[in-house]
């Protein structure tokens, strides 16, 4: 799953068409769009706004029945001194203009556009910096979504609207639309890697599937059902059998046989690399 | 070889620096205040930053050189270590570093005159003693030479001082820099060595066996001293065939005449390292092993242990003598 965070209506139109997400009545506050493995709130502008709707959309989100973690990203539009209209980047590097806090976001996989710092300001300005592109949302959003996320799975990706020749009065509905329009290929990329990474991430701590079948079967305390996790993976190291059948048709009365029978197990498997 | 180099702003003009920054011009290049924003951060993922780490150039404060812990004693009454660098290129399933830092990325303090001084310093103040310095706790110390120049730089500086020793503990092939000079006693490349089922399974992104034997070698012949570290010994059902075998390839290839020490070791661990290791890799055979905690240390079950202990200890001392031998428990 992955969570997407865009501050205007014509940034989310493009996205809600091609990601074929539905409008979701629940959402009274921020307009939010789902679909199966894709949530898109639409935020408002502003550092505030951007946090505050990452913040709704975590809580709307912990309450789906997807387990695991969930990369996020902030799709929106910023502006450069020098960068062309239409350039697109992933922030590495994001400032806060006022606390001047900064983030790193970390991206692990190859590199799907070009990147760039990024500088987030309250109130529009007309002299951009020379190094760095300036938006309104990203450092309300980031630390945030991070909350919820890791590192590697928190992203910004951000089109140029505006530069020093023609400024950000210029921008209108229409044409941010389309800036977000063309960019749908590049914006694709970047939210299937980021989906890759996290499914890796997620399928890397995954609980085995007889964990579930032998918690159906048996009353486990909180340390009980910590301790079959445990040994169900290490299980899952050292054989290539299914413990359930390993355990065969023996009766077992409690969860306190089950784990002592595993145990057994495992203490006679070899080890081997 | 780095997915961004991340630099401290206060050392941009630092000729290290601007040497690395050259030699990886198209390598995303971001100014940070200081490494902890990024290599201390919470919420990073250890293990799969490791598929694709950063360099992150700094510059070391304070504690540059520090007390080594007792078990890394091979013979000397003082020992100290320092690290030029965090993090390694390897991927040893056992390392301690997955389990202590947040971060993969690789730190390369910069500011090697400031380690000069302080070895310096250290040195000096133990006159009549012999101080022995180890710099490959954090790091590999020459896996990563062709970028930092680290043995090019540090060995002088050891060279002049014949009362002190440096070990450079690794598992890395790049030796051409000390190929290119001459040895000297107070220098020991200490190898750590493992079974080639371990080194194959366990040890990811490193030279296997007949490398790193080729490489010492190498530099038995041209006088280096050699360290071997077996350490840590893994525990597997067949452990006394897997261990024999081993330790006869190592010492066939091997001049034990010219080892200036062994030392011996098996898997162990700070608890709580242990504990984020294990969530980093819930799978792992390492970690499915017959294992306990004593105290705050994660172990193998104390029959194991001995067993383990026992047996290598009994097959290393076949080859050489053992004032020679060093057992970390």
């Amino acid at each position: 799953v992955i969570n997407l965070v865009v501050a205007l209506a014509c940034e989310a139109k493009p996205l809600i068409q091609a990601y074929s997400l539905k409008k979701s009545s629940t959402m009274a506050v921020f307009p939010l769009y789902v679909s199966a493995d894709m949530l898109l709130i639409v935020s408002g502008v502003g550092k505030i706004n951007a946090a505050a709707a990452t913040a709704v959309l975590a809580t709307f989100a912990a309450n789906l029945p997807t387990q695991g973690l969930i990369a996020w990203l902030n799709i929106g539009v910023a502006g450069h001194r020098n960068r062309a209209i239409g350039d697109e980047f992933l922030a590495l590097k994001l400032v806060d203009g006022e606390t001047k806090n900064a983030y790193y976001p970390t991206w692990l996989e190859k590199l799907p556009c070009q990147t760039d710092n990024l500088l987030t300001v309250s109130k529009a300005i007309d002299n951009l910096p020379d190094d760095y592109a300036v938006d309104m949302e990203a450092s309300g959003f980031y630390p945030i979504a991070l909350k919820y996320s890791c590192v590697e799975l928190v992203h910004i990706y951000k089109v140029i609207s505006d530069n020093a020749k023609d400024d950000y009065r210029n921008i209108s509905a229409a044409s941010v639309k389309n800036l977000i329009n063309e960019r749908l290929n590049t914006i694709k990329k970047v939210v299937s890697q980021l989906v890759l990474v996290c499914n890796s991430m997620n399928r890397a701590s995954e609980i085995p599937e007889s964990y579930q079948q032998l918690a159906k079967q048996y009353h486990l305390t909180a340390t009980q059902q910590a301790q079959l996790k445990r040994s169900l993976l290490q299980w899952n190291a050292l054989s290539k059998d299914c413990i359930i059948s390993a355990l065969g048709t023996a009766k077992l009365k409690d969860a306190r046989q089950l784990l002592t029978a595993i145990n057994k197990l495992l203490a006679n498997l070899e080890i081997k690399y | 070889v780095f997915s961004v180099i991340y630099i401290e702003e206060a050392i941009l003009d630092h000729p290290r620096v601007q040497a690395i920054c050259e030699r990886y011009k198209e390598t995303q290049q971001i100014i940070c205040r200081h490494y902890g924003e990024i290599f201390n951060r919470n919420k990073q993922n250890f293990r799969f930053q490791k598929k694709n780490p950063a360099l992150i150039l700094a510059h070391k404060q304070n504690k540059l050189v520090l007390p080594a812990p007792d078990e890394y004693s091979i013979g000397g009454g003082l020992n100290y270590y320092f690290s030029h660098m965090l993090n390694c290129i390897y991927d040893c399933r056992y390392c301690f570093l997955q389990g202590m830092y947040r971060s993969a990325f690789y730190v390369l303090f910069v500011n090697y005159e400031d380690f000069f001084s302080q070895i310096n310093k250290t040195i000096n103040e133990q006159p009549e003693r012999q101080v022995y310095f180890f710099s490959g706790y954090d790091c590999d110390s020459l896996a990563l030479e062709p970028v930092t120049g680290f043995a090019d730089s540090f060995l002088p500086l050891f060279r002049e001082h014949k009362n002190s020793v440096i070990e450079l503990r690794t598992k890395s092939v790049q030796i051409r820099n000390l190929l290119r000079q001459p040895a000297f006693d107070q220098c020991v490349i200490a190898y750590s060595l493992s079974p080639d089922n371990i080194a194959d399974t366990l040890e990811l992104k490193a030279p296997g066996l007949d490398k790193r034997l080729k490489a010492i070698s190498q530099l038995q012949q041209r006088g280096w001293n050699i360290g071997l570290r077996f350490d840590p010994v893994i525990y597997q059902t067949e452990f006394k065939a897997v261990y024999r075998q081993f330790f006869q390839k190592v010492f066939s290839t091997v001049d034990a005449d010219q080892v200036h020490s062994v030392s011996l070791g098996t898997f162990r661990m700070p608890a709580d390292f242990f504990q984020k290791m294990q969530k980093l890799y819930p799978q792992e055979k390492l970690f499915a092993a017959p294992l306990t905690k004593q105290q705050k240390q994660i172990a193998y079950h104390p029959d194991i242990d001995k067993a383990l202990m026992t047996f290598c200890q009994q097959e290393i001392l076949q080859y050489i003598p053992k004032k020679k031998y060093f057992p970390c428990q």
